[in-house]
């Protein structure tokens, strides 16, 4: 096979931008419907956990418009919609599970008709007691399946120790809202041998497969397709195929178009976020800070049914001791099943929350070993060849290379030392700051996902044309892959078309998740072009009677020994074709050498790593309770970038919506399970004035064999940065009261930071 | 009866005849009437950016350019005017300045965001009174970017600004169609504007429209059956904020972005710009009136609590003529006003002074665009060290915009030292009563309320002594804290 690869990548920007910035890009919702085309609505539960005594729609349906009302007796396949587990119906059945879960589906003219008859439809429930946080669920037994535990060396023995400094305390990590700026929706068209789906979703074939399972259908006969989503951020993993399934059922039903776009209230209410987490803990060290043993149990609020839940405590699970060595570690951890909307993936994937206790148990040993935070941190940084609590060895680490890199480049020993000036001169103003390091492992934890495929098609004008399994939602995937053909065959952007993503072209897809998108499809990509290079080349060298190893592309033209020749691309096209010589491939990628074995919970299940370290720097008002983050830095490890610029947009960005989750974006229930900040109004993720008034970033570069082009992931680790800022504030708050809560509850929202320095008597 | 007019407005390039119902929101009609699909949704409250249009409106004689939110604003606020969507931005062969400077630095990512953004700056451009930093950024403080962190879209801004500096703003919108701002059409429509009359509607409806950011939020579907009276359009003609008499005399229909800007409340109320920024955001501040504020009687509102601390008066008009309240008395219950049917506030007013001593706080959980869980504001005005005058109001601690009326009168004549604050603190604290919701719980509320007096004493600069302060803080928490246990224990907190 064909080894040259061209060392010099080409960097465009996202292809998407034109298209974003003049308002041409198409959403779901902005397709022009087809005349004959039905609105569906949703009718969702009122209460949070109940027994459906009856449903009387005929009301409904008198309303002018109102074309059918689906219930779950009308679904003709299973009522059955879960991944992982099968635990979640698409329509409830007898009972409700929490506020907000779809009962009926109206379809009408439009959504006026739609919103009055949902007001009419009698529905009678006979309520019972929610549960709506974790460990209640736990001590009631009601948990998803047996909890899980990663052990390295032996804990109870080391705690058991002398001379040994011992701290314990828990922690309550709130959930997030996703709040991707599109909502939820999909447009379903009946067609001659089966339906067409235009859904808004990070996940095709789920979409696919489980709109076959609830029509009894076989999957060829679901064509789901996918343009690009308004953002996803996880939300849209598992989460788009209720409603996908919902206007398929219609369509088929009325065999007329439906549209179903939910709007933003209903989207909130009814669909999963980030998990909360509550996590016990305790952790030790020796006198000057070197961690011994470190043991926590997580509750994870899986909501009401399973959706990824469990795989979200698995990841959990392999980043709980973040970026250090531990060498004695217990970490159990359980899915609580609650009566709140099912939680779903995140960017991040339970990784953030398992790295917050950690920073929480570290922040409190610090206090009391009487040391600087980031002295522990330090001491205990991975290092090369490290044992990870799962099998895996470190390799190539750079935990020390970017902390001592993020200390030397942004000169933070001297801003340390300033903000430790502005304490003793300020009483009513404090400065606070913390490190944060990442260590985040890049690959699907179930290993199976880790495959996709791209078709690469060259028409004989020579223009391009690539399908693959990874969905567009901002990330830049789209770019990432084009960048290939574009650095193997050396072609300009606009010979190359990304198309969009359909499963009749591209078949059982993996979610486009787990920051490995564009790594997988990327790859399968640089497979598919790099076949077809050899087999083009190969007839070039027949064109050109010249031996192949001396050719190569640049610039639309063939090269011999790195001089242009006459034979231009398309013209070597055209002639491939006359030859019949074919012009489309099919590259297949599986990530090499990971593995994983559950029942004993060791492995190699990642590629590689991601690492970094930040530095957070606050200042709080104690007589308002209120902060201003005034400065971060981070120096992050990206392999060998391929696109600095979408590098750079990811790391800003995942940084920012970490920043968002430990500070402002605070969603609160009612006792009900009644979601109270259900509305942009109340759920408040960061505007421009709430990001650090500086940022400053550098890369790591240090190419990455397993990445595509030699690049590292970059979707998800940023987001942990974020945990940073709130281990600031906490530092800023240690400042005025000299003492740090047992309980460490996020996210900080001013009300929380107040309540931490003035009133923490009534909230311990 | 739905309200109908046979008029018409501008749309991009061309005239559009409207006889729809006058309560269709703007989106709706472009984005499903004239299948205008740019123009994204969001939230549908006024909260993300995802929907801004620019309407041009006449205003002294010119037309002002300047973004709304489409989801909020019904057709009947249309009437006349002229609005862009980005199909009326977008140039024929090449991208626009805020476009390239975007797509530049990857100010992008999902998209969904990105035309409410190129809608702002082209906004910005084509109204800022300076190009930087600073104006540029409070032009896009009401669009959302959830991909982003913003950070790559401020980078666009200073290109944006950098390519603006030889603007010549006499003739600005030939200069920004040079620019390659805005296409030549804008210029075509805005010569061809002329005065529309207003929709006639029904001087008789019961439903008065302001500009409808409190009105359509999540009641789009409702709001469509009602009958429905517009106001805006009417008084464009008006001067809106004068002088009389020593007052300064505001029109109710004035938006908040009409008041900031008015050169008469600046020079009254100096720090009114610094105020107003923590007020909604530019799109919503471009529609929302003042009288809007004071009708929908939040007990956080913040006009309301500002014109508190101001001691303003309404003039309220009827069927019956006009009648004069002071905005204290307005205030009746939650949610209840001293306004008959067919009332509507014509006017209010407030003492000009050379200035006013004033200081506003609002505590929300996002310092912008958020509603507040406590703000208050406070007038002052000392005679040697003794208070003359003294005007303090709270919201988010009662049902209604608070006016302290008895902290006040405890306060007038008192000199102010660390034991008439204390006293003062007592005294706030018997007159609030928070509840515990969403906005914070009420034991929080009642300490940041007094905080905030504490903090109006500082930024007013009459208590400069930071020891001082540093010692008041623990008592005033424990006062709050003492009051907070006799509500919960149900005793009389004056006891
Ligand atoms: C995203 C968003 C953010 C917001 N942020 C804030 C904020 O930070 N602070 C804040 O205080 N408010 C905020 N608001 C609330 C709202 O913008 C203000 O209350 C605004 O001033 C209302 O004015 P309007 O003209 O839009 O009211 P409308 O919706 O038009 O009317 C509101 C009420 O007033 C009545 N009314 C209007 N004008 C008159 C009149 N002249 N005479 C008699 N009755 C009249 C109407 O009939 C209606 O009952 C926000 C709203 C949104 C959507
Ligand atoms: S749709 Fe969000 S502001 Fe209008
Ligand atoms: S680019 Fe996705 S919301 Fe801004």
């Amino acid at each position: 096979m064909l080894e040259k690869l061209k060392t010099k990548i080409k960097e465009i920007k996202n292809i998407d931008s034109t298209g974003h910035v003049t308002g041409r890009s198409m959403y779901v919702d902005d397709i022009i419907e087809r005349a004959d085309t039905l609105f569906a609505g949703v009718l969702t539960s009122p209460v949070s956990k109940g027994k459906i005594v009856q449903i009387n729609v005929d009301k409904a349906l008198e309303i002018d418009g109102i074309n059918c009302i689906l219930l779950a007796t009308d679904i003709p396949g299973e009522n059955q919609i879960g991944g992982i587990l099968p635990d979640e119906p698409l329509l409830a059945e007898n009972e409700v599970h929490y506020m907000g879960q779809p009962i009926a589906v109206l379809v009408g003219e439009d959504e006026n008709c739609i919103h009055k008859a949902i007001s009419l439809i009698d529905l009678e429930i006979e309520k019972e007691i929610p549960i709506t946080d974790p460990k209640t669920a736990f001590q009631k037994g009601k948990i998803l399946l047996p909890p899980r535990t990663f052990r390295l060396g032996n804990t109870e023995e080391e705690f058991s120790k002398k001379d040994l400094v011992i701290v314990e305390g828990s922690c309550d990590i709130g959930g997030q809202e996703h709040l991707y700026l599109e909502t939820q929706g999909a447009y379903a068209i009946p067609k001659e041998k089966g339906i067409y789906v235009i859904s808004s979703t990070q996940s095709p074939t789920a979409v696919q497969r489980t709109i076959a399972k609830v029509l009894g259908w076989s999957m060829h006969q679901v064509e789901v397709d996918v343009t690009r989503l308004g953002g996803g951020f996880g939300g849209k993993e598992d989460q788009a195929t209720p409603w996908a399934c919902m206007a398929a059922l219609a369509a088929v039903r009325m065999n007329k178009p439906v549209k179903l776009i939910l709007d933003r209230y209903v989207d909130i209410r009814s669909t999963g976020k980030r998990h909360r987490y509550m996590a016990d803990y305790r952790i030790c060290s020796t006198k000057d800070g070197m961690i011994q043993a470190y043991e926590v149990m997580f509750y994870q609020d899986a909501g009401a049914a399973a959706d990824l839940s469990p795989a979200v405590l698995e990841r959990t699970l392999f980043h709980f001791t973040n970026a250090y060595f531990i060498p004695n570690v217990t970490a159990t951890a359980v899915s609580c099943k609650t009566n709140l909307p099912p939680n779903t993936a995140f960017r991040g994937f339970g990784g953030p929350q398992g790295m917050f206790v950690i920073e929480a148990a570290i922040t409190r040993l610090a206090d009391k070993l009487k040391l600087p935070r980031e002295e522990v941190q330090k001491k205990n940084l991975l290092k090369e060849n490290d044992l990870l609590p799962y099998g895996q060895i470190v390799r190539n680490v750079k935990t020390n290379l970017s902390w001592d890199t993020l200390i030397t480049n942004f000169d933070i020993n001297k801003r340390i030392a300033s903000i430790n000036k502005f304490n003793e001169e300020n009483k009513l103003k404090k400065k606070g700051y913390a490190f944060m390091p990442i260590c985040f492992g890049i690959s699907f934890t179930k290993t199976s996902l880790n495959q996709a495929s791209s078709l690469v098609n060259i028409y004989y004008d020579g223009s391009v044309g690539i399908s693959t399994g990874a969905v567009e939602m901002g990330q830049g995937v789209n770019t990432r892959i084009a960048q290939v053909p574009m650095t193997v065959f050396s072609l300009p952007l606009n010979k190359i078309k990304i198309e969009t993503t359909n499963t009749t072209r591209i078949i059982n897809t993996s979610p486009s998740a787990a920051s490995s998108t564009a790594d997988l499809n990327g790859k399968a990509t640089e497979l598919a072009c790099m076949t077809l290079k050899e087999r083009l080349l190969q007839f070039a060298s027949e064109l050109l009677e010249t031996p192949m190893e001396q050719l190569d592309f640049e610039d639309l033209y063939v090269t011999n020994n790195n001089q242009k020749t006459s034979l231009s691309w398309d013209e070597l096209i055209s002639k491939a074709y006359e030859n019949r010589i074919s012009l489309s491939e099919k590259g297949f990628y599986a990530t090499p050498s990971i593995h994983f074995d559950s029942s004993i919970e060791k492995g190699h299940p990642f590629a590689y790593h991601v690492y970094g370290t930040s530095f957070h720097e606050v200042t709080i008002d104690v007589v308002k309770g209120t902060y201003s983050l005034d400065y971060v830095a981070v120096v992050h490890d990206v392999g060998k970038s391929m696109n600095k610029l979408i590098d750079q947009g990811q790391l800003e960005g995942g940084l920012v919506q970490g920043i968002g989750w430990m500070t402002l974006e605070e969603l609160r229930y009612s006792d009900e399970g009644r979601l109270l900040s259900n509305s942009l109004s109340t759920y408040k993720v960061p505007d421009i004035y709430s990001i650090p008034k500086v940022l400053e970033t550098m890369f790591l570069e240090d190419p990455e064999p397993h990445g595509l082009l030699k690049s590292k992931a970059i979707g998800e680790p940023p987001l942990m940065y974020g945990i940073g800022t709130y281990f600031a504030l906490l530092n800023a708050i240690n400042q005025y009261t000299g003492k740090l809560p047992n309980t460490i509850i996020s996210p900080m929202t001013p009300e929380r930071l107040f309540t931490f320095l003035h009133l923490s008597r009534h909230h311990p | 009866m739905n309200p109908q007019s046979a008029n018409g407005f501008w749309l991009n390039d061309s005239f559009i005849e409207f006889n729809g119902n006058l309560n269709m929101t703007l989106l709706d009609f472009l984005r499903y009437s004239q299948n205008l699909r740019g123009t994204k949704i969001g939230c549908r409250e006024g909260d993300c950016g995802a929907c801004v249009v620019i309407q041009g409106k006449f205003s002294n004689g010119n037309i002002k350019y300047q973004q709304i939110v489409s989801c909020l604003t019904p057709m009947g606020n249309v009437i006349g005017t002229h609005i862009l969507t980005i199909e009326g931005i977008n140039l024929p062969n090449q991208l626009t300045l805020p476009q390239k400077s975007l797509m530049e630095t990857g100010g992008t990512q999902c998209g969904f965001c990105t035309v409410g953004f190129i809608i702002s700056l082209t906004a910005y451009c084509m109204n800022a009174n300076e190009f930087n930093r600073e104006n540029a950024i409070k032009a896009i403080d009401g669009n959302i970017c959830r991909c982003t962190g913003y950070k790559s879209i401020i980078r666009a801004i200073d290109i944006i600004n950098s390519k603006l500096q030889e603007i010549d703003l006499n003739h600005r919108l030939e200069q920004l169609v040079q620019a390659n701002v805005i296409p030549i059409s804008v210029i075509k429509v805005a010569k061809q504007m002329e005065r529309i009359s207003p929709p006639s509607t029904n001087s008789n409806a019961s439903t008065v429209v302001g500009g409808g950011t409190d009105l359509f939020v999540m009641k789009r579907l409702e709001m469509l059956d009602k009958d429905a009276r517009y106001i805006l359009p009417l008084s464009m003609s008006e001067e809106k904020i004068i002088e009389r008499d020593g007052n300064i005399v505001v029109h109710g229909s004035t938006t908040v972005t009409e008041f900031v800007e008015s050169p008469l409340i600046q020079q009254t109320i100096p720090n009114i710009k610094k105020i107003a920024k923590l007020i909604s955001s530019t799109p919503i501040r471009n529609i929302a009136t003042i009288a809007g504020n004071f009708v929908n009687a939040s007990p956080i509102g913040d006009l309301s609590i500002l014109f508190l601390a101001l001691d303003a008066v309404l003039e309220i008009k009827g069927q019956e003529g006009i009648r004069q309240v002071p905005l204290k008395d307005f205030f009746l219950q939650y949610r209840k006003v001293d306004l008959k049917k067919n009332e509507t506030i014509q006017y209010v007013s407030f003492k000009k002074k050379n200035p006013w001593h004033l200081n506003f706080e609002k505590i929300s959980k996002r310092t912008h665009l958020d509603i507040a869980s406590v703000n208050s504001a406070m007038s002052l005005e000392i005679e040697g060290d003794t208070i003359k005058e003294i005007h303090l109001s709270v919201g988010g601690v009662k049902e209604i915009p608070l006016y302290l009326s008895r902290t006040n009168q405890f306060l007038a004549g008192k000199k102010i030292d660390q034991n008439t604050i204390i006293q003062a603190l007592e005294q706030i604290q018997n007159e609030i009563k928070p509840i515990s919701d969403i906005r914070g719980n009420e034991l929080y509320k009642r300490s940041l309320a007094s905080n905030l007096f504490i903090s109006h004493l500082m930024e007013l600069s009459v208590l400069d002594d930071k020891n001082q302060i540093v010692q008041i803080i623990p008592q005033s928490i424990k006062i709050s804290e003492i009051h907070h246990s006799r509500q919960a224990n149900g005793g009389k907190a004056n006891a």
